[in-house]
């Protein structure tokens, strides 16, 4: 078992007279066995939530439970949680082996036999059996990282608690261990609680992520509740790379009803109007990838010169600009662009955004894709003319 | 063939660029080695030649080579072998004392108590004041009369005396004046070191279950076991062959209970005028600090 539990957790610092706040009255409950990630952006409070779970700081109020239970001030090796850090945090004068021995040897009495036995095993599952004889300086940072891993794992611990452990790999093998890491996880079944400011990770990973931003939660869900229903402006914002783009606008109900922009008007439907009534300001959010090209005359299109193209092959990023607003739409690989060609594009009605202009709160999200649809193409039942309407 | 020739033009072009990006080097590491000879390599070679030979102060130049009867000599010499016991004694007592007191000041210095800042500077005044006022003012402090030790004693009444004159207490003070002026510099030193373990080495060993004497024990100790052994090496040499700090003192007394190997060297070379005898004595220091600091940095590197 490990259903993790923070209740009001929050924790304050006190910097030269200044109180700063870090984490915000948070509450988040993880079922046992989940893969949960905290994300946002630096000083959001992400480590310190870890931190304060860990038992590495206490939090100044709030509670944390492990089954039920409450630790919030059991010290950390009280606590059955393993920990692996960004810096990997390897004993450098211990070899590897002594390394991953060394939580068994303080927090059990296991014979030296058995303690050697299961560093072993737990080596030969990690793939480092063969470097269990050196010492931290003599390991190539991924290698240091499954030492980490290892540590972590063969003290089979309730719950892993991972700060960034990815960030100081390579691009290549951060990609590799991401996998790894996941299907390890996932045989393992022991819940884990992940830090990243890696929106990629956070996506990949996780069952579901948890953003914060300033001490504060933003949302809790999976990564594509997060990606296509995000709760607000800041997490519609926070995920999906490129970001998604935002455009501040007035409602025109005088005549058929408008979104009005410096750059652009858009006429609407009932439905979105439905949403976004009664509102004085209003943002609207569309992602790059849902941008369409269209005829110069076609509906609510859109026509501007391009001012940059960046072709990566399978997709080109073409940025616009609207209304002296940056705009960045995602093309097919083959629509590739020269600066100053003239586009027309349109912001389709399902996929659009509508926030509230001075909470962020977001009034309306773009329709998720039906399960249905899904599952009938995992089954091979769509046929062409299905998959080019989809 | 071919590519065996273009190994070893590969070696000559190595050994050009090695002759023209160091000549350079050499040239300016020349006139530091060359003063380094003369008033290193020279007394040093110079001593240990006259070791050998019968020499005295007031007739240098009537040398008589006599083999190892200086060092024969010595085996019968109960005031040279009561020095040597001294000496080890009070390196072993002197080193012992300074390492664990230092280590438990960096330990304090390294908490964030308030005013640390302030007191790391000031603590390196014991280290900074000349050897001689260092002694005048403990000599002052055990003062019969009005030295402030004996006034207190005095007071809480107790014995009170000239401590440099009695011959266990002179001892002691020689001690607490090696441990008082060193400790400082000890504890700023390993302080230096323990700051460069990271934190995060703390916090994985508190989440591995260690408590905060198992980290000190597996943690920190293992990783400031080079600038420990830098600090032992260099001041059991200091205190091995320490003369101010004793001859300033008591001048080795009272009754000889504080000679050490420095002042009877000194003794022998310059109030019996027996450089050759003094010398050999000297030889036996070099031999014994160099077979010490060969043992500890193997072991040391063997760890």
């Amino acid at each position: 078992m490990g259903q993790l539990e923070t209740r009001n957790l929050t924790k304050i610092f006190q910097d030269s007279g200044q109180e700063i706040v870090a984490v915000d009255d948070l509450d988040i409950t993880i079922e046992d066995g989940e893969f949960i990630t905290l994300v946002g952006p630096s000083g959001c409070g992400k480590s310190t939530t870890l931190r304060s779970i860990a038992g590495l700081e206490t939090p100044t109020t709030g509670e944390v439970y492990l089954d039920g239970q409450e630790i919030t001030d059991r010290k950390p090796k009280a606590r059955d949680m393993a920990m692996v850090f960004q810096s990997y945090a390897l004993y450098p004068h211990m070899t590897a082996r002594e390394n991953m021995a060394f939580g068994l040897r303080m927090a059990t009495d296991l014979s030296a036999e058995e303690i050697d036995r299961q560093v072993t095993e737990t080596a030969e599952m990690m793939e480092i059996g063969n470097l269990l004889d050196k010492k931290p300086g003599d390991l190539s940072g991924g290698q240091q990282q499954r030492v980490a891993l290892g540590r972590a794992i063969v003290r089979d611990p309730e719950v892993f608690l991972m700060d960034e452990p990815l960030s100081n790999l390579d691009a290549k093998l951060r990609t590799q261990m991401r996998t790894e890491l996941q299907a390890l996880q996932q045989d393992l079944d022991i819940t884990t609680l992940y830090v990243t400011h890696d929106q990629t990770e956070a996506m990949t990973m996780s069952d579901r992520i948890v953003i914060l931003d300033d001490g504060r939660l933003q949302q809790i869900g999976t990564p594509l509740e997060c990606y296509h229903q995000p709760v607000n402006q800041f997490v519609a914002g926070f995920i999906g790379s490129p970001s998604m783009n935002f455009f501040e606008i007035e409602l025109n109900t005088q005549g058929e009803p408008t979104f009005v922009h410096d750059g652009f008007e858009m006429k609407i439907d009932e439905d979105v109007l439905t949403d976004v009534e009664g509102h004085e300001s209003l943002t609207l959010g569309i992602r790059p990838e849902d941008i369409e090209v269209v005829k110069a005359d076609a509906r609510n299109a859109i026509t501007k010169q391009v001012q940059v193209a960046e072709p990566l092959g399978e997709v080109t990023y073409v940025h616009l600009e609207i209304g002296q607003q940056q705009c960045t739409a995602t093309l097919q690989g083959d629509l590739v662009f020269d600066a100053g060609q003239t586009l027309s594009i349109r912001f389709p009605q399902d996929r659009i955004h509508v926030f509230d202009g001075q909470t962020g709160n977001a009034l309306r999200n773009r329709e998720p894709p039906a399960r249905d649809d899904i599952e009938a193409f995992a089954e091979g039942q769509v046929d062409e003319t299905a998959r080019s309407d989809a | 063939m071919s590519t065996q020739s273009a190994g070893l033009s590969r070696y000559g072009e190595e050994f050009k660029t090695f002759l023209s990006e160091t000549w350079l080097g050499y040239v300016m590491v020349i006139p530091a080695t060359l003063i380094l000879a003369v008033i290193i390599g020279y007394p040093i070679l110079r001593g240990i030649q006259l070791a050998f030979y019968e020499a005295s102060l007031l007739n240098p130049e009537q040398m008589q080579y006599i083999g190892l009867e200086n060092f024969l000599r010595l085996l019968e010499d109960t005031t040279f072998q009561g020095a040597l016991w001294r000496t080890i004694l009070l390196t072993g007592i002197v080193v012992s004392l300074q390492y664990l007191l230092g280590l438990g000041l960096a330990l304090v210095l390294r908490e964030k108590v308030p005013g640390v800042e302030i007191f790391r500077s000031l603590s390196m005044v014991t280290w900074v004041i000349p050897v001689i006022v260092m002694v005048i003012i403990f000599r002052f402090l055990v003062q019969n009369g009005f030295g402030p030790v004996n006034i207190i004693l005095g007071n809480l009444g107790m014995e009170t005396s000239y401590w440099f004159g009695q011959r266990g207490p002179a001892f002691i003070l020689v001690i607490i004046m090696h441990v008082w002026r060193n400790v400082p510099f000890y504890a700023i030193a390993l302080l230096a070191g323990m700051t460069a373990i990271p934190k995060e080495q703390y916090e994985a060993a508190r989440l591995d279950g260690a408590g905060a004497l198992q980290r000190f024990r597996y943690v920190t100790l293992p990783q400031i076991s080079t600038v420990s052994m830098i600090m032992i090496i260099l001041h059991v040499t200091f205190t091995f062959k320490n003369f101010d700090i004793v001859y300033l003192s008591t001048g080795g007394g009272p009754l000889g209970s504080t000679e050490v190997l420095a002042t009877y060297v000194y003794k022998q070379a310059f109030e019996q005028y027996a450089l050759g005898y003094g010398a050999s004595i000297g030889v036996v220091m070099l031999i014994i600090m160099l077979v010490f600091t060969v043992v500890y940095v193997q072991y040391e590197s063997a760890e």
